[in-house]
């Protein structure tokens, strides 16, 4: 048989690596169609590895080094074997879904904390201001008042249904093909949140000032300035709804003509 | 990697769990099955170093490299006991690879090779192999000649 690849590597190091990559044989023959395809594959895999596993550079280096000695077999050499390399993929994508439950589990640690941090504490200030009208500092009545506590709730609400998101997409189970959903817009939990509450506000401020007009069932989210609890469902609109809220953004953009 | 590479990296693993004070009986007995054979056939093999010194690479390369004369490769007895070690390390304590300083490359590699007494052709399939981590690797075929792999 003939030799398509001398040698399989790691870059851009063996430490800290992001791709495979195929050494040709010198002057070997023009690679066999299915060959080919499953190099694709291959690399395909290294990709979701490199992106799912991109702050954790020890199991990134594991799951690279699974993928060597899988590769290894279905190219290098005179003795490769393409059918060894397909089954090799295969219990390898297995290894790598069971090393991302445990990145999943990390993800969901840090939304948790982002919920207790960022949502429950404001929410649970946002009551206390206004259960107690104030402290006699603020008028209950006033714009300002209802602005202070949609500065609370809008990041409240963000901050749950981001979580709630996450746990929502997570339910449906772990598999090869949805590991990169664990992830899609690949922003890193906090960097979700900041975008999400200011996304937010934006979206808070084009409705207080009746820029467009949206219902959640029977709410109207403009009311939010009236009834300030509403700026809570703001927030979370933005958090679980986000590419709604991005289609009505950009939906109000000028353009020129 | 070349079997007396894997035969010393099962050395030192063992010798790193017998230094603990709680040894798993079943590594303590593989692995003095192991080194009574070492001592009594390939006796030049400095394996009592390497049992003060697991970490070290140097007495790793020297016991390697004295076995490696001695035709240790051909010796079915001594790597069908390396590879009870490996195998009973890779179950009971997964981890202790990292405390002396190898990576899943090592022990793959050494696997793969401690797997593949003959030296045939056709691929070895990995025994399941562990380390401390997110990784159990298992259901993979290796080639015979597994190199761990390079930058490139």
């Amino acid at each position: 048989m003939p030799s398509y690849y001398d040698e399989i590597t790691l870059s851009p190091s063996v430490d800290n690596p992001r791709r495979l990559v195929f050494v040709a044989t010198p002057g070997s023959p023009r690679l066999p169609e299915e060959l080919l395809l499953l190099r694709q594959e291959y690399e395909q895999t290294a990709r979701v590895v490199s992106v799912l596993f991109e702050d954790e550079k020890d199991a990134r280096k594991d799951l690279f080094l699974v993928l060597h000695v899988a590769a290894d077999r279905g190219f290098r050499g005179e003795n490769f074997n393409i059918e060894d390399g397909r089954l090799n993929l295969s219990s390898t994508r297995e290894i790598i879904v069971d090393a991302a439950h445990k990145a999943r589990d990390r993800l969901l640690r840090q939304y948790t904390t982002i919920l207790v941090l960022a949502g429950l504490l404001p929410l649970g200030l946002g009551f206390i201001l206004s259960f107690n009208k104030g402290f006699g500092f603020l008028d209950p009545s006033s714009t300002l008042f209802s602005w202070i506590l949609a500065a609370l709730w809008i990041p409240a609400g963000a901050a749950v249904c981001v979580w709630g998101d996450f746990v929502l997409r997570m339910q449906a189970g772990l598999s090869y093909d949805r590991l990169l959903n664990m992830d899609p817009s690949r922003w890193r939990p906090v960097q979700r949140l900041i975008i999400t509450i200011g996304i937010s506000f934006i979206f808070a401020y084009l409705l207080a000032f009746n820029a467009v007009q949206v219902g959640v069932g029977g709410l109207l989210l403009n009311d939010f300035t009236k009834t300030p609890t509403l700026a809570f469902a703001i927030g979370g609109t933005t958090g679980l709804a986000f590419a709604a809220v991005q289609d009505i953004l950009f939906r109000i953009k000028p353009t020129t003509k | 990697m070349e079997p007396a590479s894997a035969i010393a990296i099962s050395l030192a693993l063992g010798a790193a769990m017998i230094a603990r004070s709680e040894t798993i009986p079943t590594i303590k007995n593989a692995y003095v099955t192991l080194t009574e054979l070492i001592r009594r056939r390939y006796a030049h093999a400095p394996v009592a170093d390497l049992e003060q010194n697991p970490r070290s690479q140097g007495h790793r390369l020297i016991v390697a490299e004295r076995l490696e004369a001695s035709g240790v490769a051909e010796d079915t007895e001594v790597l069908a006991a390396a590879r009870k070690l490996m195998e009973a390390i890779q179950t009971y304590a997964p981890g202790v690879a990292q405390n002396i300083g190898l990576d899943l490359g090592d022990i793959l590699a050494a696997s793969v090779r401690l797997s593949d007494a003959t030296g045939s052709g056709t691929g070895v399939r990995v025994r399941d192999v562990r380390i401390m981590g997110d990784v159990n690797v298992s259901g993979i075929v290796a080639q015979p000649d597994y190199k761990p792999p390079r930058s490139s």
